[in-house]
């Protein structure tokens, strides 16, 4: 039993090595050359399972044909007399053909022969970029002018930088360095545009200011817009409530010309005992309260207090010989 | 006499010495920190050699030297002549060995090790993860091939040498021997795991780096080993007659390369707790002599377990079939699927329909105690928040958090935003004539979700430099999304990604935590320019852009307040309007009542003023005169002829007292 497993165990690695060592396969998406002694084969295209020889007759390299994505650092570069921080990323293949790549390529292996091309492109790249954003002489690239740039697009008339336009002058400058290392080149973007070390403080700082500034303004105008609003209401308030009094004079004009016409109603003859009753209410106002008399014995109705009644018949009293003096 | 196989010992030092050399080429081909730690062990392997075959000859001569005397007395009939120790060069030769050199060699063996675990872990390993950093494709392992030839070469011939040497220098009771016998057996094992490497490399590099540091970590347990045995020899007692330990030996050597010594250990351990012999039952056995085919058996197992496949519901699964004539990939969907066993076919697996997510910008840090945490602007979070913000060690990336935006004021360039925008999208599954799918899509990238990011990023940046701060931050963040989700979508398609975007958040958008100061003093540390200082502002700028926002909300209470103030005078004007015409009106209506009751008083009265006026005027005065003078403060004077002078207050209180009040009569209305 030992034995047997002994057996199938050995016969597995057996198989699993002389597979690895006598065949290779080249998928869908791969490309593949062989090189005898040093000498290379035409690529193998068709997906499918190879035979081989083992290293080292010959030696196998393979290739994705996908496309790649190559991302630069996030970099600073120089734009006219200020710099911007950048970070590009491009995507490529290999060509069609790939003889060219192949033949560009360096390295003892494909991983290495991939990361030789990568390494030039990557190179083309940066200095498309430095090329593209740095001799602008008319119009610098800034933060500013790519802000300006954009905004362009939706209708606000000014001069400036779009991505779009950036991208396309990197993509021309870098797609002959791609043609001539056998690479297609697909895309080309810019990930990232940011400020320097250096402008990030000087941005906070006018950052500081300008919000700082900002608060102020909108303060200020809110007082004002408060003021405003306020002074409006209590204008139209009292204009409201100078012409309510001035209606109200007038109808009190008009009932007092009413009032003088109900009394021209009364008859001459009725005018005694009107005017009589007129006193009596006037009088009665005005000793309604708070008021203090001095009276003397000849009030009229205080004759009976002398008690003179006891001796001689009552009359009546005279209303005019009355000493009462109200005073307030 | 002891048992000495120098012969066998020489065999361990050329094998030791072949198998150095060999390793070494293969270290330099392929370049695997695996096989440079590999080819470290080796070097001690081929100095514990070496420390063995010089001892066995000491020991060696000694026994010759031991007969020789034998023989000698034997002849002489016990003459005392040899009966000194002095006279036994070989003996002393080899007691001085053990008593110098072989501390030495241990010494040598511990300064190995620690070399080779420093060098491993301080300059190789360091090296391959900083490598790592820049690689997008790692390159770790090359010429593998070659690697594997010389890997699998090495361990066939170490594997059967070193069993054959430890076997027989167990049988043989052989202590030199065994040492290196044993060290030969665990470098095979060693190359066993190296080739293993090799070929797993081909699909994923980094796993020469992992068991690469693996390896460093046994030799630096080695070294521990070796040191405490040093230690422990220094105190052991030494006894007359019996042999000391050899310091070149290492244990642990020997339990990795002969585990099976480990049930010996056990069942003693077993026997002695439990009172009888449990190694001699047919269990112990059984697992003593057939563990091996045991795991063996399941090993083949778990390799023919990779012959099913499951692919779960939202799953898809490519499977590539490399022994077939023709390699184009053949789909699989949810279920159960059979398939060649590892490696002549393996199964990729995509999952299209579930929703995938990244962040642009700040990665929002999923830490629980920061996620239960209020989100303000002045306290920053976020994964790698300092890193990010600082920059690598060189400072490289500095401020890398911080996207442009417009400032929206003439005077002033640009703003910067914080943002941390997830972003959601799904995998198109099959392509159809608006959008392509999964498979002519999706894999026509060889990193697809790298792309997407790329591209996200893109639109990100560019949407926030066409925009103001101020804008994004307050008003335009819904706008924001829905822009930026439909750029982010024509932009995949436009690449043929296959992927539709689900969903991009803008609701984590910040104004920089930092102040200029802050900056500025970060600077500071590195170049140094203390004027400058001065001329930067302290404040945060989020506390600042707080500030005016807290400004406008109070302009906007502000006006709230004056407005519902206008209000109040509007109320008050329609009232008071109200009211003075209500009272004027009034007061005219009283007016004319009172006028014509007046008139009609004046008409009624008019009758009996006329047959009595002088009563009725008298009745009408007096009536008048009592309703006058009921509340009216009254002094009569009634003296005449008389000088009276009185002081009266004429002072009136303002309201009235207590005094004042009429109190109604007990009893009430009776």
């Amino acid at each position: 039993m030992k034995k047997i497993v002994n057996i199938i165990i050995f016969a597995l690695l057996l198989l699993i090595f002389g597979s690895y060592m006598f065949t290779f396969q080249v998928r869908q998406d791969q490309v593949v050359f062989v090189e005898t002694f040093g000498k290379r084969g035409d690529a193998i295209q068709e997906p499918g399972l190879q035979l081989r020889w083992p290293w080292p007759i010959q030696e196998v390299y393979t290739f994705d044909r996908r496309i790649h994505l190559l991302t630069t650092q996030y970099g600073q570069i120089s734009t006219g007399d200020s710099s911007l921080v950048v970070q590009p990323y491009l995507g490529w293949r290999i060509q069609n053909n790939p003889k060219t790549f192949i033949e560009k390529a360096k390295g003892d292996s494909a991983a290495a022969r991939r990361s030789s091309v990568e390494a030039i492109l990557r190179q083309a790249l940066d200095g498309a970029v430095t090329s593209v954003f740095g001799d602008k002489e008319n119009l610098i690239v800034t933060a500013k002018t790519l802000h300006d740039g954009e905004k362009e697009q939706e209708g606000e008339q000014s001069n400036g930088h779009t991505f779009e336009n950036l991208e396309s002058a990197i993509l021309s400058n870098v797609k002959p360095k791609a043609e001539e290392m056998g690479v297609e080149l697909m895309f080309v973007g810019i990930r990232r545009v940011g400020i320097t070390e250096h402008s990030v403080q000087v941005t906070l700082n006018s950052m500081v200011t300008q919000w700082n500034d900002e608060a102020a303004t909108n303060m200020k105008n809110a007082q004002d817009e408060a003021m405003r609003i306020r002074t409006s209401a209590e204008n139209a308030r009292n204009s409201a409530l100078k012409e309510a009094k001035a209606q109200a004079d007038i109808i009190a004009a008009k009932a007092s010309a009413d009032e003088a016409k109900i009394f021209s109603e009364l008859e001459e003859k009725d005018a005694d005992l009107a005017a009589f009753l007129i006193e009596l209410n006037a009088m009665e106002a005005v000793l309604k309260k708070e008021t203090t008399l001095f009276l003397d014995e000849n009030f009229p109705f205080l004759k009976p207090l002398r008690g003179d009644f006891l001796f001689k018949e009552t009359t009546l009293p005279d209303n005019s010989e009355s000493k009462a003096a109200p005073q307030r | 006499m002891e048992k000495i196989n120098k012969s066998g010992g020489l065999l361990n030092v050329a094998i030791s010495l072949g198998a150095v050399l060999l390793t070494g080429v293969v270290a330099w081909k392929t370049t695997s920190t695996t096989a440079l730690a590999i080819s470290i062990f080796l070097g001690l392997c081929l100095l514990v050699s070496l420390v063995g075959l010089l001892h066995m000859d000491l020991t060696d001569r000694e026994g010759m030297e031991a007969l020789e005397m034998d023989a000698i007395k034997a002849g002489r009939g016990g003459d005392a002549l040899f009966e000194q120790g002095e006279v036994l060069p070989a003996k002393r030769s080899r007691e001085q060995f053990e008593r110098w050199l072989v501390p030495i060699a241990a010494v040598l063996m511990l300064g190995m090790q620690l070399g080779g675990v420093y060098y491993l872990g301080f300059s190789k390993i360091a090296m391959v993860l900083e490598g790592l950093e820049t690689q997008t494709v790692p390159i770790l392992v090359e010429h593998q091939y070659l690697g594997l030839a010389g890997a699998a070469l090495l361990a066939v011939i170490l594997f059967m040498r070193g069993q054959f040497a430890s076997n027989l220098a167990r049988l043989q009771n052989d202590r030199l021997l065994q040492p290196s016998s044993d060290f030969i057996l665990f470098t095979a094992y060693l190359f066993i795991v190296l080739a293993a490497v090799l070929a797993v490399s081909f699909k994923e590099q980094r796993v020469d780096l992992w068991v690469g540091i693996v390896l460093a970590c046994l030799l630096a347990v080695l070294a521990v080993e070796n040191l405490l045995s040093m230690i422990f020899e220094i105190y052991r007692p030494r006894v007359a007659g019996r042999e000391g330990r050899l310091l070149y030996r290492s244990r642990l050597i020997g339990l990795i390369a002969k585990p099976e010594n480990l049930f010996s250990t056990a069942g003693k351990v077993l026997d002695y707790q439990f009172g009888f012999k449990v190694s001699e039952t047919w269990g112990y056995q059984f697992l003593r002599e057939r563990l091996g085919v045991l795991i063996g058996i399941q090993i083949i197992i778990f390799w023919l377990s990779t012959s099913v496949v499951t692919i779960g519901p939202s799953e898809r699964g490519r499977l590539q079939n490399l022994l077939a004539g023709s390699s184009s990939a053949q789909w699989l969907g949810s279920g159960i699927h059979f398939k060649m066993p590892w490696p002549f076919a393996e199964v990729e697996r995509f999952h299209p329909n579930q929703v995938h997510s990244f962040y642009v910008g700040l990665e929002a840090d999923d830490d629980p105690d920061v996620v239960n945490r209020a989100r303000l602007w002045l306290k920053p979070s976020g994964k790698n928040y300092d890193s990010e913000l600082n920059g690598n060690q060189n400072g490289v990336g500095k401020g890398k958090i911080f996207f442009p935006t417009g400032s929206g004021k003439p005077g002033v360039d640009e703003n910067v935003i914080v943002p941390s925008i997830p972003v959601h999208y799904r995998i198109h599954g099959t392509s159809n004539k608006n959008r392509k799918g999964l498979e002519d899509g999706w894999l026509r990238y060889s990193d697809p979700e790298a792309v997407i990011e790329e591209l996200a990023h893109r639109v990100v940046s560019r949407y926030f430099i066409s925009k103001d701060m101020k804008t994004l931050m307050r008003t335009g963040r819904n706008q924001a999304m829905e822009d930026v989700k439909l750029e982010l979508q024509e932009l995949t398609d436009a690449r043929e990604l296959g992927v539709e975007i689900l969903f991009v958040g803008m609701a984590d958008l910040r104004p920089p935590a930092e102040s200029p100061m802050m900056m500025q003093g970060m600077k500071e540390d590195m170049s140094g320019d203390p004027n400058k200082k001065e001329t930067m502002q302290t404040d945060p700028v989020a506390a600042v852009f707080e500030r005016a926002i807290m400004a406008n909300i109070t302009q906007e209470t502000g006006k709230t307040l004056a407005r519902n103030a206008a209000r109040r005078e509007q109320s008050k004007k329609i009232n008071g309007v109200q009211t003075i015409l209500d009272t004027a009106i009034s007061d005219a209506k009283v007016k004319l009542t009172v006028a014509k009751s007046r008139l009609e008083l004046s008409r009624q009265q008019n009758e009996p003023f006329r047959r009595a006026p002088r009563l009725f005027s008298l009745w009408l005065y007096t009536r008048a005169v009592k309703r006058s003078l009921v509340d009216t403060r009254k002094y009569i004077v009634a003296v005449k002829n008389a000088e009276i002078s009185a002081d009266i207050d004429l002072k009136e209180t303002i309201r009235r007292g207590m005094l004042d009040v009429k109190v109604p009569p007990a009893g009430g209305n009776k």
